[in-house]
């Protein structure tokens, strides 16, 4: 046997065989070119296949993510206009205080501004319950808590608890939200801000006092706070809801009579030792008002008629807790519109002033803390359309056809077909019985 | 005697004229192997002074036959086959698992990553339908790859049926062959009988692996599967396929009949040959791609429907479940004596599932050993710690009796509940995972379902003085269930020194938290406090997270609370922690929900690829041996031309020496005329 020897029939049928391989390599390298794959099933490369999966799905998240920061972005940029406008109106407020502290004006001039105030307070009420595009609340927090959204809610005031140096005037706005600030992560930001640092707060050091009446019935009644006794007054922090020290004064004999003044709940800590007994004060007439000095502070009780202060009238003097922009403007629109005027009105509004400027820097920290989210936003947009590159080149170079490779493997190809068939036809042709003639 | 030699010269080398027609015409017929006529010299005669040859004769016609190289190309071939159709198969499996925007990969990243549009905006219906439709295409999905893997399952089995009907036909034909050989032993050797004998055992050997053993008269005894005598003489037994007694309706099983008696065949014997390929299909590849994929639906399923029930939909209600898989039960054999149907399973932990099915096999009627289908471990209860270090799973290679009764043991992230009715020797398959995926549904009917509030918020007391801020709030059922009522609620007060967390109130016993007293902070990772209600067993738990940034002062306190009802329409804490989700490690220790696919992918495509690789291989052996038993065996056209010529000379020659005869003859005569 020869080892030249070959067969016929399997001749062809490994040429066929060739052929038809050359052809599938053809077509395969026509379907790269044309869909510009280079990996098209799982089985043309596993490994490539898995792995731009894998891509694939950071670039989906990559682009979820994106979402998530456009609507952040969005909430964050109409928290920052509200806040713009909110900026204004402090602005104006501050200038109407500045007008009614003019001793020109008179006292319908003086209910003109404290209109004009009142206007300024619903606004800012409207702005601090403003919500986003999608209806969700801007300054609530870690959300609202009814299902009305709004976290600052306008109520009727409760007259032991919520009133103004001016008497309970009917309305408080409350918190009805939770507190908290949502955190900026490494891929996502806030919806917005926590209300409550900027809108409410009792204002550092903020110096007064309420008085309300048990007994008896007065007209208006004022108390200024120099210096009050921190055993009993504690303004220095964020007081709400913790239980406070408190005066009783209770007229004792005669008139103008005297005054017993008691120390309540002194609740600071650490206790100065057992509360003094209660002291008499004399009071200071003049006219229909009572003065009081005590403890550091000046009580004034007013009455139309001297007959009111009888052995029974007591009266409870609390700290003045500023707990919210409203109740600071609620205090400058109470003094203007008791008609009170010179000295009084003065400290009053600078008071007012004072603690309005305080508000106006948690308004300031509330922006510049919006200002750099936003400056945040666009560089997360920036590095998410970075990643999205990175991860889209990334996957090209995984599936996609190198079309240079593509080209030459295809014309390769193509001659190999040819070349194939060619030889085919002509060797097949040849045949000893071509000669047996 | 000169007369004598032309005559024989004449008809001989008619007679090789006539085997290289037969060749020539047989040039291509599939096993035909080449003949060749054997020439001989007629001994001489002597005849005084020397002996003088008495011309040619015909030794015999043998066949070019060489039975190593046959046996080799048969044996590549029968390879060959069964890589081809596994190959074929799995190309039907890869058309389910697409590349890109179509893949699975990405429906399933599309359905988790709808949850941000939510957590961007909770109320808003749009975002909670286009959630609840992104996952109900995803589970339509899944369900409708499941169902087509089966119908490719199905396929696979018909063809397998009609594989098994071949090799029957064939093994009967070769044994009517061998009767036929074997009466024709007396005389020459039959080539053309052996040509197709071969013939019917290369295309038995294309459709199952097969070994020959000749015998002295001329029959062939063929085994297939290791040493079952498929032929034997002139008498064939038969195979058939049927269903498999655990799992009939996805995996089928070979049985050797001989007479009346049935004989089950291992796949490992099948060692080659259409019915191998298929075999491994139905058998390993199909129900491993659907283990994978069910895992995956399972794990989903599982996860998801933890967390959604852990939150509260638009209406303050508790969360019900998101997706549905239906009842997890494991079918009995049907070759059980015991009258339980069935044994039912519960998930565990979505993230310890693993691929694979479990046989329950009952020892003793209460006693079990439970094996995993994928590496053929046991599962032993005494090694099982998932939390040691390192974790232990169980699974051991030994088999070890569990005391299961009507009691419940846990493994790979499974419950799996005894039954009453069990006898011993039942059997049980249990596929979780390829149940899961045939069914699962999403369960909401109203995108108000959608449960994107947290159970819980967080409040900020007001004397906090720190720069603490929010990154998430959540709760996250971890067994059983939660309770319909308000949560109890949680304060944890920083203790800077410590850099803790301090918690309170502690729980009512039996409840109880863990950790108990303090949890660490680390900014911007979640602090989780688990709650164990104390109840059952099994006791209902859940888990509390708070993730901060920032750092607290001391005595800064934070307030876990039932989120109020009014609130949940602003609340997106679950809608978060169901996106954290997709960063969770959930499969094998190692993949990320959102990952989830890959390994499916990956494993359907490195089994395809190595697939490939082997059957282009083993078609080129094939093909080579093929070559090789062909170039000795088959027909050179062009040889039989150069011989047709060479014999026709031949007989040209002994026809002008039968003139010359006759002419020397015929002087001769004349001389006495």
């Amino acid at each position: 046997m020869s080892i030249y020897r070959i067969s016929t029939a399997n001749t062809y049928d490994r040429a066929l065989l060739n052929i038809q391989q050359r052809q599938s390599q053809l077509g395969v390298s026509q379907e790269q070119l044309s869909s510009g794959k280079r990996v098209l099933k799982a089985s043309d490369d596993a490994v490539a296949a898995t792995l731009s999966e894998r891509t694939q799905n950071r670039m989906a998240r990559t682009a979820a993510d994106l979402r998530g920061l456009e609507a952040s972005r969005r909430s964050l940029q109409q928290g920052e206009s509200a806040l713009a406008t909110v900026t204004d109106l402090y602005a104006q407020a501050k200038e109407l205080l500045v007008q009614a502290g003019n001793g020109a004006m008179n006292a319908s001039d003086k209910l003109t501004i404290a209109n004009q105030l009142k206007g300024i307070r619903e606004q800012l009420v409207g702005l601090a319950n403003q919500k986003d595009s999608a209806g969700n609340p801007l300054f609530a927090g870690l959300g609202p808590l009814s299902a009305n959204g709004q976290p600052f809610v306008e109520q009727l005031a409760d007259p032991l608890v919520n009133q103004t140096t001016y008497g309970p005037d009917g309305r408080s706005v409350t918190w009805d939200a939770l507190r908290g600030q949502a955190a900026a992560t490494e891929t996502s930001l806030p919806m917005g801000l926590d209300g409550y640092r900027v809108f409410k707060g009792v204002v550092a050091n903020s110096v007064g006092a309420n008085v309300a009446s048990n007994s008896g019935s007065f007209g208006a009644f004022a108390v200024n706070v120099t210096t009050p006794n921190p055993d009993v007054f504690d303004l220095s922090t964020d007081a709400l809801g913790q239980s406070q020290g408190s005066y009783t004064i209770a007229y004792t004999a005669g008139a103008p009579g005297t005054w017993q003044v008691t120390q309540n709940n002194r609740t600071n800590t650490p206790l100065p030792g057992p509360a003094p007994a209660p002291y008499a004060v004399v009071p200071t007439v003049v006219g229909d008002t009572v003065e009081l000095n005590f403890d550091g502070m000046s009580v004034k009780l007013k009455s139309d008629a001297a007959a009111d202060f009888t052995t029974n009238a007591s009266f409870t003097v609390r700290p003045a807790v500023d707990r919210d922009i409203w109740e600071t403007l609620d205090r400058a629109i109470g003094a203007l519109e008791q008609g009170e005027s010179g000295h009084d009105l003065t400290q009053e509004l600078n008071s007012v002033h004072a603690q309005l400027s305080v508000r106006q820097d948690q308004l300031l920290a509330a922006r510049g803390k919006l200002g750099d989210w936003l400056n945040r936003a666009d560089s997360m947009q920036n590095l998410f359309a970075e990643r999205s590159v990175a991860y889209e080149k990334e996957n090209s170079e995984l599936v996609d056809v190198d079309m240079v490779k593509a080209i030459s493997d295809f014309q390769k190809n193509q001659t190999a077909y040819q070349a194939a068939l060619q030889s085919y036809s002509q060797v097949q042709k040849m045949s000893m019985f071509d000669y047996l003639r | 005697m000169s007369l004598n030699i032309a005559g024989r010269a004449l008809t001989t080398n008619l007679a090789v004229l006539q085997t290289i027609g037969h060749n020539i015409a047989n040039a291509n017929t599939v096993g035909y192997s080449r003949q060749t006529t054997q020439l001989q010299q007629v001994p001489g005669q002597q005849l005084g002074n020397g002996y003088f040859g008495k011309g040619v004769e015909i030794a015999s016609v043998q066949r070019s036959y060489d039975a190593f190289l046959t046996r080799q190309a048969n044996a590549t071939q029968t390879t060959a086959s069964a890589d081809a159709v596994r190959l074929q198969k799995m190309q039907q499996v890869e058309g389910l698992f697409p590349l890109g925007a179509g893949s699975l990969g990405t429906m399933l990243n599309s359905a988790l990553n709808a949850w941000v549009d939510v957590q961007s905006s909770p109320a808003d219906a749009t975002a909670r339908g286009v959630v609840i439709s992104r996952s109900d295409e995803l589970a339509a999905r899944i369900r409708d790859t499941a169902s087509r893997l089966d119908e490719i399952g199905t396929t696979a089995k018909l063809q397998s049926t009609q594989v098994v009907k071949d090799i029957n036909l064939l093994a009967q034909q070769i044994a009517a062959m061998n009767d036929r050989i074997a009466r024709s032993q007396s005389g020459p050797v039959p080539n053309d009988l052996l040509d197709q004998r071969d013939k019917l055992l290369a295309d038995l050997g294309k459709k199952i692996q097969i070994s020959t053993i000749g015998a002295d008269d001329g029959t062939l005894t063929v085994f297939a599967a290791g040493s079952l005598p498929l032929v034997l003489g002139n008498k064939a037994a038969s195979l058939s396929a049927d269903r498999d007694p655990l799992d009939g309706d996805n995996k089928q099983v070979i049985n050797f009949v001989q007479g009346t008696s049935k004989f089950a065949i291992q796949d490992e014997f099948l060692a080659g040959g259409e019915l191998k390929g298929l075999q491994d299909f139905i058998n390993k590849d199909l129900a491993q791609t659907k283990t994978s994929l069910g895992r995956m639906a399972l794990a989903l399923a599982t996860e998801v429907n933890q967390q959604h029930q852990s939150g509260l939909a638009l209406d303050g209600s508790p969360g019900g479940a998101f997706f549905n898989t239906g009842p997890l039960l494991g079918k009995g054999a049907a070759t059980n004596t015991g009258t339980a149907a069935g044994l039912v399973m519960t998930v565990a932990n979505g993230a310890a599932l693993a691929a694979s099915e479990y046989v329950v096999t009952y020892a003793t009627g209460t006693d079990v050993t439970i094996q995993r289908a994928a590496d053929g471990k046991y599962f032993n209860p005494a090694l099982y710690s998932p939390g040691g270090s390192p974790p232990n799973d169980g699974f051991q290679s030994a088999s070890v009796n569990i005391a299961l009764g009507v009691s419940s043991v846990e493994f790979d992230g499974l419950t799996l509940n005894g039954a009453v009715g069990t006898a011993a020797g039942d059997r049980f398959l249990l596929r979780p995972a390829a149940d899961a995926a045939a069914k699962l549904s999403v369960a909401l009917q109203s995108p108000a379902e959608l449960a994107v509030a947290s159970r819980v918020s967080v409040a900020v007391a007001s004397t906090n003085q720190g720069a603490a801020e929010i990154e998430a709030t959540s709760v996250t059922l971890r067994q059983g269930s939660l309770p319909a009522t308000p949560l109890p609620g949680l304060t944890l007060t920083f203790n800077a020194g410590t850099s803790q967390f301090a918690l309170s109130p502690a729980p009512t016993l039996p409840a109880t938290i863990t950790p108990a007293l303090a949890v660490n902070y680390t900014p911007g990772s979640p602090m989780t406090i688990t709650y164990d209600d104390g109840a059952g067993p099994p006791s209902n738990q859940w888990s509390y997270q708070l993730t901060l940034r920032g750092q607290p002062s001391t005595g800064d306190s934070f307030a876990l609370s039932q989120t109020t009802t009014g609130a949940v329409r602003y609340n997106a804490g679950n809608a978060q922690a169901v996106l954290a989700l997709r960063d969770k490690q959930v499969f094998d220790g190692n993949t990320t929900l959102a990952d989830g696919y890959v390994p499916v992918f990956s494993s359907v495509a490195t089994k395809l690829g190595e697939v490939k690789f082997s059957a282009e291989f083993s078609q080129t052996q094939a093909a080579s041996a093929e070559t090789q038993r062909a170039n000795q065996a088959g027909v050179n056209l062009d040889e039989e031309a150069a011989k047709l010529i060479q014999y026709q000379q031949a007989y040209q020659a002994s026809a002008k020496y039968m003139g010359t005869v006759q002419s020397l003859f015929d002087t001769l005569m004349s001389a006495f005329r």
